[in-house]
């Protein structure tokens, strides 16, 4: 009864890599396991060479609801970036996602942004 | 019997409140134990989210500028019942205690710092946070809190500044609502953290410099210590690496809530970080006085 507490979308998310940028790109509900998978699947991108020299862009547009599991996960993926000298920034056009993240004091760590440049990528 | 290398001379050794103290312990888990809540349910309630009933059935979330920006997900009402049993154990609602507000106002008041509660004179709805406050603050030697580069604590509402749990700006304090009505752990952690930064701008210039230099040390190792409130513990280790004035308030949550945890973490690190740690323990112990906490 209590396996699924939350109602609503499950999240999900996709990662496309282009020539500058890594963008991992949620959608729906990012509870605890999500941002472990999320987290995961960065960290072993981050961890290649070759990704070394491309920006981290985390799009929080369709992300329904941030838990705090999501804001640790935030913080890990900018502290693994840092150590392979790469720039990261979150994508977040929506002021109650934004505000957990200020909560959070997560805007002193990563650059929060609210448009992407398609120009870079 | 070997002689560790840096010693801890204090004057003498100060008992912190037990709300205090719990932070040197792991956060225990409650899931299990009270009836309905999973661990995602507890990791958000102690974030500071609750469970309401609304028309059409129950929301859990938090209101984060008063009600006026707040994510709200659909939840089962068996959550509502999980959270109430998790409130319970980790903050008991007290109504009224118009006595422990008073004495923080006392207390305060001899340091020459205004307390105010926001948006009320007097929020009976927060007794138990006044309370978790109070014995905090009987803890603080009255002339270190004249020492800090503080001077007003507001205890509630939400303020210009509403995106946070809590916050220093200018000499003044904020704890918010969102910290006043969650869990007594959550709020003894802000508060503290809060007051190391009135302790960060009170540093004369030397004395700033030395702890960002020994910051520098630290970081190159990331020998901090993690202590789960709001964030889990290695959030918190994060922001004490990349900033060097969260670094300086957390240690001084750390200094009067784990004092005795502190002193052994630094003298299990090397010699290079620990010699670091030492002469940042020395600029706190400077500002109690020689005092140090248990």
């Amino acid at each position: 009864m209590f396996e699924q507490p939350f109602e609503g979308e499950v999240f999900m998310h996709t990662i496309t890599i282009t020539q500058k940028r890594i963008t991992a790109a949620g959608s729906g509900r990012m509870n605890r396991e999500e941002a472990q998978a999320l987290t995961v699947d960065v960290e072993r991108l981050i961890e290649e060479p070759d990704n070394h020299g491309r920006e981290l862009l985390i799009d929080m547009s369709r992300v329904e609801y941030l838990s705090s599991s999501g804001l640790g996960a935030i913080v890990r993926m900018f502290r693994a970036t840092h150590t392979a000298n790469m720039e990261m920034a979150v994508f977040c056009n929506k002021p109650e996602i934004r505000s957990l993240i200020e909560l959070a004091g997560i805007d002193r760590l990563v650059k929060i942004i609210n448009r992407i440049d398609t120009g870079k990528a | 019997m070997s002689v560790p290398p840096f010693a801890f001379n204090h004057k003498c050794l100060i008992r912190t409140s037990e709300t205090a103290a719990a932070l040197r312990k792991p956060w225990p888990r409650l899931t299990g134990v009270v009836p309905g809540l999973t661990r995602d349910m507890e990791d958000e309630f102690r974030f500071g989210h609750t469970v309401v009933k609304v028309g059409d059935g129950y929301r859990m979330g938090g209101s984060i500028k008063g009600g006026s920006s707040s994510i709200w997900v659909m939840v089962q009402e068996a959550a509502l019942e999980a959270y109430v049993g998790w409130k319970q154990r980790e903050s008991p609602p007290v109504l009224e205690d118009a006595e422990a507000y008073a004495e923080i106002k006392h207390i305060f008041s001899e340091a020459g710092v205004k307390f105010a509660s926001y948006p009320a004179e007097y929020e009976p709805s927060h007794g138990s946070a006044y309370r978790v406050m109070l014995e905090i603050t009987r803890s603080l030697p009255v002339e270190h809190l004249k020492a800090l580069a503080l001077k007003e604590v507001r205890a509630g509402g939400w303020g210009p500044d509403a995106a946070k749990a809590s916050a220093y700006k200018s000499g003044t304090v904020y704890i918010y609502d969102f910290a006043m009505s969650g869990a007594a752990r959550t709020l003894a952690g802000l508060y503290l953290h809060e007051l190391g930064h009135a302790f960060h701008d009170s540093l004369a210039p030397a004395q700033a410099r030395t702890l960002n230099e020994c910051h520098e040390i630290i970081a190159g190792t990331g020998a901090f210590m993690g202590i789960e409130f709001l964030l889990d513990p290695e959030s918190r280790i994060v922001y004490q690496e990349f900033i060097p004035d969260e670094f300086a308030a957390e240690t001084y949550m750390l200094y009067v809530s784990c004092g005795s945890a502190l002193r052994d973490f630094i003298r299990k690190q090397p010699f290079k970080i620990s010699e670091a740690w030492w002469k940042v323990y020395l600029l706190y112990m400077e500002s109690f006085d020689g005092a140090g906490y248990i």
